[in-house]
């Protein structure tokens, strides 16, 4: 929904830019443009609404009654409009939310989307307009626990800060993980979707878009190289964790809880390693630029001689 | 042999003058409010609103029992992909109610069909048991002409799909159907728009009797603007296909009215206005080979 309204946004300043121009014949050439590009569907649903609007304008000459009842949808009514993109983003969620409800019987499929689609009084046809509807539901889910994580993790803010710096990440990534433990059964697969190379771009995105909201948690501020490293590291820590999972069988979860503890433990000294490594390496550069030196100093001395 | 060659690969239509476009816009458009509603066109011939429907029935009339053959040497088998990819935009479910509009010969119903089966059989397979909805699938198959719905139903019995309760074939106006509001899943329509006297009358029908959530995909002949392509385009449309038309099925004015009604067709952009305008969210359409078929679709929400 929050992204609904980013699109809505950038399409009332696309329409603002493209409102005054009163040569309705060029426009669509234009559009058609956009419009083939998947992600600009509502792009296009826009332009017929402006274009509706532009020709009840000036529909002197026959627009007439066909178009009367756009009449109240003038281009500057932006806000009414976005409102209604809106409205086409929350028919979409609301499959997606009803949906998840399936996933354990259904898998992540289209099976649970059409089950979905029909618990919210909807024809289950809609599934056909979700662009990629193998990996929508898959993707839905990490955002929405993503979202639900950023709410936790405002509600905790002062226990987390008496934690040590180990303690409160692994803290954040249990918090983060036991939240896939109603799907644990079907997240073997949604880890097979997101692999898939069609979808990895958004999956990277959004578990990059997670570890990241795990440092910031953690209060990590940093903004030089090492914001690189830690990302990564933590990255790799979750990875494993949520894999290690997949095959845990003890009550509560409670191997995969010591496994997580022991890798962000080794992550931690990994790091301390890695500092050390490129102290090592920058002793060694200086060391053999110095024994560089010296040798074509010695070659140029003695050729000179 | 390579300028045949060459045109298949491009495949054929286009779109003509811009003043062509704009009056046809107007005709297509206006016609409930336009100086002279009473007449509409056929091809380019200008005809009385009343008589359009007997003049297209007769055309199918004539060319129902080659339809299939000639739908194969005009698009050189690529009808069959256009199809094949207007179900799989579809995407059909199982315990679809679906309607195929102008689809006598029942080409894109026993898509379909065959789409809904193999989903099932995807269910049934994860859930080790019977599928909750067989048996409410429903797919109709609604045409105006009598005499290719007998080919539809002749085909029907070749492919053993005769005693099928879930194909259900039906005579009946794009403009006027006789099903209830809100009770289908899905509307194609192939290839029939163009024939239809009123469009925007259909498009409002395909709203009525859709569900909310519902789809309505429309493929139909469109309007090529590449420059080159669409010089060989039209040369292959108004030399060959009225040619081949007698040729194959003895009828030369059917294949003449075939490639001048695409013609008149509203252009992509303007047709999926139409659509919208009928009430539909998010239009969107593709182009295929370059805009000789147009696949637009819209949602009732």
């Amino acid at each position: 929904m929050r992204r609904g309204g980013a699109v809505a946004r950038i399409l009332l300043l696309r329409h603002a830019s493209c409102a005054p121009s009163p040569s309705v014949q060029q426009m669509p050439q234009q559009f058609l443009q956009s419009s083939t590009a998947r992600p600009a569907s509502l792009t296009f649903t826009r332009w017929i609404h402006t274009n509706a609007a532009l020709r009840s304008q000036g529909g002197g000459d026959g627009g007439g009654g066909t178009t009367t009842a756009k009449t109240e949808e003038k281009p500057s009514h932006g806000d009414a409009k976005s409102a209604h993109e809106e409205e086409i983003v929350d028919e979409r969620t609301l499959v997606l939310h009803a949906a998840m409800a399936h996933v354990r019987r259904l898998g992540w499929m289209e099976s649970a989307l059409v089950a979905g689609a029909r618990d919210v009084g909807l024809s289950p046809s809609i599934v056909g307009s979700f662009q990629r509807k193998d990996a929508a539901l898959v993707e839905f889910f990490m955002d929405d626990c993503n979202h639900k994580l950023q709410e936790q993790l405002e509600g905790k803010e002062k226990e987390l800060s008496n934690m040590l710096l180990a303690d409160r990440i692994a803290s954040i990534v249990r918090m983060r993980l036991e939240m896939n433990v109603p799907v644990i059964t079907k997240w073997a697969s949604a880890l097979s979707i997101q692999a898939n190379p069609l979808n990895a771009a958004t999956a990277l995105k959004q578990r990059a878009q997670l570890v990241d909201d795990i440092w910031h948690a953690a209060g990590d501020r940093s903004s030089d190289m090492d914001w690189y490293t830690k990302r990564a590291l933590l990255g790799a820590v979750y990875m494993t964790a949520e894999l290690y999972m997949l095959t845990d069988f003890t009550p509560g979860y409670r191997d995969t809880w010591t496994f997580l503890e022991g890798r962000i433990k080794d992550a931690v000294n990994a790091r301390k390693t890695g500092q050390e490594a490129v102290h090592l390496a920058q002793a060694v550069s200086q060391g053999l630029s110095n024994s560089l030196a010296s040798f074509f100093n010695k070659q140029s001395t003695s050729s000179k001689s | 042999m390579t300028t045949m060659a060459a045109t298949r690969r491009m495949g054929r239509q286009s779109w003509r003058i811009f003043s062509m476009q704009a009056r046809r816009c107007s005709v297509a458009h206006d016609h409930t409010s336009s100086s002279d509603p009473k007449l509409t066109n056929f091809g380019y011939r200008e005809v009385p609103e009343n008589e359009k429907s007997k003049l297209v029935g007769n055309v199918f009339t004539n060319v129902a029992r080659s339809y299939d053959l000639m739908n194969d040497l005009m698009s050189m088998g690529l009808h069959r992909l256009w199809k094949d990819r207007l179900v799989s935009k579809l995407h059909p479910f199982p315990g679809m109610q679906h309607l195929d509009v102008a689809g006598g010969t029942g080409d894109v119903a026993f898509r379909v069909l065959h789409a809904i089966h193999k989903a099932e059989h995807r269910a049934v397979g994860k859930l080790g048991g019977k599928s909750e909805a067989k048996n409410e699938t429903r797919v109709h198959v609604c045409d105006i002409n009598p005499n290719m719905l007998e080919v539809g139903k002749q085909r029907a019995h070749k492919l053993g799909l005769e005693n099928v309760e879930d194909l259900v074939w039906m005579e009946g106006d794009a403009e006027a159907l006789s099903l209830e509001d809100n009770s289908m899943d899905g509307y194609t329509i192939a290839f029939g728009i163009r024939n239809v006297t009123h469009i925007d009358r259909a498009l409002k029908e395909a709203h009525r009797v859709l569900r909310r959530g519902g789809r309505f995909l429309c493929l139909e002949l469109s309007h090529v603007s590449i420059p080159g392509f669409q010089q060989v385009y039209d040369a292959y449309s108004f030399a060959v296909i009225p040619a081949m038309g007698e040729l194959v099925s003895g009828d030369r004015a059917s294949y003449q009215y075939l490639v001048e009604s695409i013609r008149k067709f509203p252009s992509q952009e303007k047709f999926a206005a139409m659509i919208a305008d009928a009430g539909f969210q998010e239009v969107q359409y593709e182009n295929l080979v370059g805009g000789v078929v147009a696949i637009h679709s819209g949602l009732k929400l």
